[in-house]
């Protein structure tokens, strides 16, 4: 987790990701903690705007079971 | 009724037999058709782990249907789901009109290096500390 910079660009305006789609767990892996809380913008980066989205998208993805609530992610089985 | 694009993503138990998963996503099928909703794409995940416990089960079966539909409609679908016991958890999504549909395959394998141009950043903001230094 890189520190806090000021007046840095969003990373997701950056990549030029339009939708944020929540099956896209590769992408919502990025701005989760270890411990599977939600980044808080100051330490990402992301825009507001961008930062509800992302919200928006890690808690859909955590009701269909792709991402966890808490606790490490768990290792994947075959 | 003009039509808007949804995305519906269904959970099967995973203590069904094969030809009952069948049986439920032709049911699925059904239920949207019957809404005068259009599938213009599907996509079957297949068994997947959870992230973490549900009801005591670990995985389920993911099968994602792409339609065209109605908000009505959709409340109907959605009733049905609910009654349907073999259906383990659902959700439908409104997408975009210009939303580009990707495979299981490709979301695993996509990389994201979100902060590539900043450690390079920091590196270049390195090197003449370094320089500095050695004078």
């Amino acid at each position: 987790m890189p520190k806090n910079k000021y007046n840095r660009a969003c990373p997701i305006t950056k990549m030029d990701i339009k939708h944020i789609d929540y099956k896209n767990i590769q992408l919502l892996l990025k701005f989760i903690s270890r411990h599977g809380k939600i980044v808080p913008k100051y330490y990402s980066g992301v825009s507001l705007v961008n930062q509800k989205k992302l919200a928006v998208a890690i808690k859909r993805a955590r009701q269909m079971g792709l991402l966890p609530y808490t606790s490490k992610p768990r290792r994947k089985r075959a | 009724m003009s039509k808007r694009k949804y995305e519906l993503m269904v959970i099967i138990k995973p203590d069904m037999t094969q030809k009952q998963t069948e049986g439920e996503l032709k049911k699925v099928r059904e239920f949207i058709s019957s809404q005068q909703g259009e599938i213009f794409h599907e996509d079957l995940w297949g068994m997947r782990a959870f992230a973490y416990k549900m009801k005591k089960y670990d995985s389920g079966y993911y099968a994602i249907f792409y339609f065209n539909g109605d908000p009505q409609g959709n409340r109907e679908i959605e009733r049905s789901l609910r009654l349907e016991n073999g259906i383990f958890r659902f959700l439908t999504v409104s997408l975009p009109d210009d939303y580009e549909i990707k495979t299981l395959d490709e979301f695993e394998s996509a990389e994201y290096d979100i902060y590539a141009d900043e450690r390079s950043d920091s590196k270049a903001k390195a090197e003449p500390k370094a320089k500095k230094a050695a004078k």
